[in-house]
């Protein structure tokens, strides 16, 4: 019966295949990566570094704090509310520019003739990893005060690296140092 | 009468789709594809004659032919993966290795059967024997399929066409022959109707598609030249890149 259902998800993943490839809009242009259109590194307010500092700004101690002393209920409500929006469009915007990164690589590797293997299958870990971040940190925003998204978001990253992104974080720094 | 009916409907489809690519010279750019549907209709008409003929035959007929038309269907695959993956030599480098890993695990698996006493080949029934090819089959499929997507790469209606059609006809194969070891499950009777009706749909869906040739051979011409720095220096610069962001992400979560 094992066998059946392995047989049945092989299936259902062939099937899922054709309904994909059947799908009118399912030409491999460079926007199906789901690039944000007109957006590149230095596109919109600031430049890659600025733009991550940003997210300093948004999750600051000090405005939670300033807010936690206020003791107004209603304000500090309001406040959340838009701190959980801000929050939000700063990780849609980041989840953009990984998907940027992942289109050019893939434009590019995709016609490399000494293409490694390894080398881009760690890529790929890479890219794996962050969207699954970025995934998992949208949600808990979503569903969660923006403070405590972050203690979640932190105990998630914590056991992501001890499980399997040490190692990719060792192999990457020996990399870099050679 | 319906087993006519999807018989006869076959034969036309297939031979139309002969003619249409004959006329609209197809045959040049898929000639193994071809040849696999040229194969398909020639099994038909002789398995007609055998069933009225002589039926006493028809089952060992039935299965050289179903062998026959299992081998071309994989032989097709090598026609995608020259047609498509020829201009890109990095994504054909990275499909042809996981195709060397699912055929490895493939082998894998026979010697693991082999030291077990049993031969993979020699499974208990011919429909489990073409179930495990069209399982290997199928990985194969897939490989190619998840490197199309994820190396996003151009593909016309002719391809999208052949590969839809050629995931449909594995996957209800797989289902057909996975059930038929199942005999007391009450969706045999229905599914030993519902894959002819699939195997027509995949020759409506291959006609369909390779109608005209115009749209490959205009997508051709406009692809890229291949001139590109080395794939190191690249990596390098998207792993910069990756780091940037993730310890930008990192020091948010970490504060």
């Amino acid at each position: 019966m094992s066998m059946l259902f392995i047989v049945v998800l092989i299936a259902f993943l062939l099937f899922f295949a054709v309904l994909h490839f059947l799908e009118p809009s399912a030409s491999a242009t460079e926007s199906q990566f789901g690039a944000p259109q007109g957006l590149d590194d230095t596109a919109g307010c600031c430049n890659a570094e600025e733009f991550v500092s940003l997210g300093e700004l948004i999750l600051s101690d000090r405005d939670w704090e300033f807010m936690r002393r206020e003791q107004n209920p209603a304000l500090n409500e309001l406040f959340v509310q838009e701190r959980r929006a801000v929050v939000r469009h700063w990780l849609d915007q980041s989840a953009g520019r990984l998907r940027l990164i992942r289109a050019r690589h893939v434009q590019r590797s995709r016609l490399a003739k000494d293409i490694n293997l390894v080398a881009e299958a760690r890529v790929f870990l890479l890219l794996f990893y962050l969207s699954l971040v970025f995934g998992v940190l949208l949600i808990l925003v979503r569903f969660f005060h923006p403070y405590r998204s972050r203690a979640l978001a932190q105990h998630f990253q914590a056991k992501a690296d001890l499980l399997w992104l040490s190692a990719l974080n060792t192999e990457s720094g020996s990399t870099d140092s050679r | 009468m319906l087993t006519q009916i999807i018989w006869w409907a076959g034969i036309a489809l297939e031979s139309l789709l002969l003619v249409r690519g004959v006329r609209g010279g197809l045959v040049r750019r898929f000639p193994l594809f071809y040849t696999y549907v040229f194969f398909v209709l020639a099994e038909s008409l002789v398995m007609f004659a055998v069933y009225r003929w002589a039926r006493n035959d028809f089952a060992r007929a039935y299965w050289i032919g179903e062998y026959g038309t299992l081998t071309l269907g994989s032989f097709l695959l090598l026609d995608v993966y020259r047609v498509v993956l020829r201009q890109y030599p990095g994504t054909a480098r990275v499909a042809r290795n996981l195709l060397c890993f699912v055929f490895a695990l493939a082998f894998a698996k026979v010697l693991v059967n082999r030291s077990y006493g049993a031969l993979w080949w020699s499974a208990q029934t011919p429909e489990e024997l073409e179930r495990n090819l069209r399982i290997v089959q199928s990985f194969a499929v897939l490989a190619i399929i998840i490197v199309m997507i994820v190396y996003a790469i151009p593909r016309g209606r002719d391809l999208k066409g052949i590969l839809a059609g050629y995931s449909l006809l594995v996957g209800s194969s797989l289902v057909h022959l996975s059930l038929a070891s199942h005999p007391g499950l009450w969706v045999i009777r229905t599914w030993s109707y519902v894959e002819p009706v699939c195997y027509v749909i995949v020759l409506c869906i291959w006609t369909v598609a390779l109608w005209r040739p115009a749209e490959a051979i205009s997508r051709e011409s406009s692809l890229p030249p291949p001139e590109m720095p080395g794939h190191a220096a690249l990596v390098r610069q998207t792993q910069e890149a990756l780091d940037n962001l993730r310890n930008g992400l990192l020091k948010e979560v970490r504060r």
